[in-house]
């Protein structure tokens, strides 16, 4: 779901990069304190940030210079924190728009505050609010991965809308929002699904670094034996 | 999956890594701001030729590298153009040139279409100019040079340079999966993610203890490589940059 190079006009480029430079700082301070905490923290927020690069490289044209794919940032919410996918986003989207001709960077602001920004909050919102009302995990995973990716689609065909408000605001929003569910409302189910399977996958495998960041209850360790 | 390797490596290899990266960015950065606020013609077919003729003569990338890295930009950028042209809903105007139940194109929507196409070609051919010719290692250690804190400029590193590792044991994954007949499902897709990121965590760890094992303090600076400074090439990009605008006022004018 990013904007092509050039496609916005100059005063969105400027007010989407305005809009989304406070939640980059802050993303970024929150990394820098993680980062003179714990220096090896780098080396897992730099896996988590090639992680998500490969995730949103898979990509297929949907409209209006625009591409649908996973996003990878609802998982990355729910693992990092929002703030921090806000940066590592960041990151991903500056490589992607030069490593792939994928995105750009005079569209860098828009694209950072649909799929780094509005995804992974609205993506984090619903894991707390399910988690709150004791949801299970991978109901919880489920929702809040779909909800990101379905978010960053709608933020985008706003953006768009913005941009080309033909016949009307509201005409326009209708008409990106519905050629891009062709593409995107299946891939949200499908990267819900996946989550699902993904989590499940790590509880199996790496139940430790999941408690660590309390998202399944620390594993019961037997007594030892005298 | 190499073709995620195909600018960095043309990067790598092309003889402007010797020019500075900030020249690189004056005549990039400047051929793209001129695109984003040029009509399509004379001012984005100008920049278009422009990056082009730079891209393939002097930093001699080959033509199907850049080929290769536009096409699924273009196809984004034609389905684009083609849906901004095209109105939903509202009333027809008189000079529509087709109306078909709610949807309908006039003169003025199809330009505003052509328009919206032309100034992404050659804004992403104005992106490609310097993605091609400059290696990310380059512009990370330019942006530390600029200011950007140290540890965002190396995370920033650490993620570039993991992406290889990652992307290797990507392709690991899919050979030893086609190598046991395995059939392509949304289980083993889910399998195959997770161990892809436990993999990274793994490569995480021990490029951790590796660093820690040289005494690392947490800083990861690196030597930047000596180039001088190019009057002549800065000349040539505000040359190249001032004629488009030149050629874009001479047709207002006129």
């Amino acid at each position: 779901m990013h904007i092509a190079e050039g496609f916005l006009p100059l005063t969105h480029c400027v007010v989407w990069g305005l809009a989304s430079a406070p939640f980059v700082v802050h993303g970024a301070r929150s990394v820098i304190t993680q980062a003179k905490e714990n220096p090896e923290s780098k080396l897992l927020l730099a896996a988590a940030g090639a992680f998500t690069f490969m995730m949103s490289a898979i990509k297929l044209p949907s409209v209006t210079g625009s591409s649908s794919h996973p996003t990878g940032t609802g998982a990355g919410a729910i693992l990092f924190k929002p703030p921090v996918m806000a940066f590592m986003g960041t990151v991903v989207l500056v490589f992607q728009a030069l490593l792939l001709a994928h995105g750009g960077l005079t569209t860098l602001g828009a694209n950072v505050f649909s799929m780094a920004i509005a995804g992974p909050w609205a993506g984090y919102a619903v894991w707390v609010a399910l988690r709150g009302a004791r949801a299970p995990m991978e109901v919880s995973v489920f929702f809040a991965m779909a909800t990101a990716n379905l978010v960053t689609y709608v933020v985008t065909s706003l953006q768009l809308a913005l941009a080309y408000p033909d016949p009307d605001l509201l005409g326009a929003f209708g008409k990106f929002a519905t050629v891009f569910a062709l593409t995107q409302v299946p891939l949200a189910i499908m990267e819900g699904i996946v989550g699902v399977l993904l989590f499940r996958f790590l509880a199996k495998v790496v139940p430790p670094e999941l408690a660590r960041r309390g998202i399944i209850a620390a594993p019961v360790k037997d007594a030892a034996h005298a | 999956m190499a073709h995620l390797t195909a600018l960095d490596d043309a990067a790598w290899q092309g003889p402007w890594r010797a020019v500075r990266v900030g020249e690189k960015v004056v005549l990039s950065v400047g051929l793209l701001v001129t695109a984003l606020v040029s009509p399509p013609w004379p001012g984005c077919v100008l920049v278009a030729i422009a990056c082009v003729a730079l891209t393939c003569g002097p930093a001699r990338i080959p033509p199907r590298t850049l080929a290769i890295a536009m096409a699924p930009a273009l196809t984004f950028l034609v389905i684009g153009g083609v849906t901004v042209a095209v109105v939903l809903g509202g009333t027809p105007t008189p000079n529509a040139f087709f109306a078909w139940g709610p949807l309908w194109a006039d003169p003025a929507t199809v330009s505003k279409g052509v328009t919206a196409f032309s100034r992404g070609v050659s804004g992403t051919l104005s992106v490609m100019l310097l993605a091609t010719t400059t290696p990310m290692v380059d512009l990370l250690t330019w942006l530390r040079s600029l200011g950007m804190p140290s540890p965002l400029v190396d995370i920033a590193s650490l993620t570039y340079r993991l992406l290889f590792v990652l992307l290797s044991s990507a392709l690991a994954i899919h050979a030893a999966q086609t190598a046991r007949l395995g059939r392509i499902s949304v289980a083993t897709a889910a399998s195959a993610t997770g161990s892809l990121l436990i993999r990274s965590w793994a490569h995480a760890a021990r490029l951790q203890a590796g660093l820690e094992g040289r005494g690392y303090t947490g800083d990861l600076p690196t030597l930047p490589r000596a180039r001088s400074a190019s009057p002549a090439f800065l000349a040539t990009a505000l040359a190249v940059v001032g004629a488009v605008w030149a050629a874009n006022l001479a047709v207002i004018l006129t």
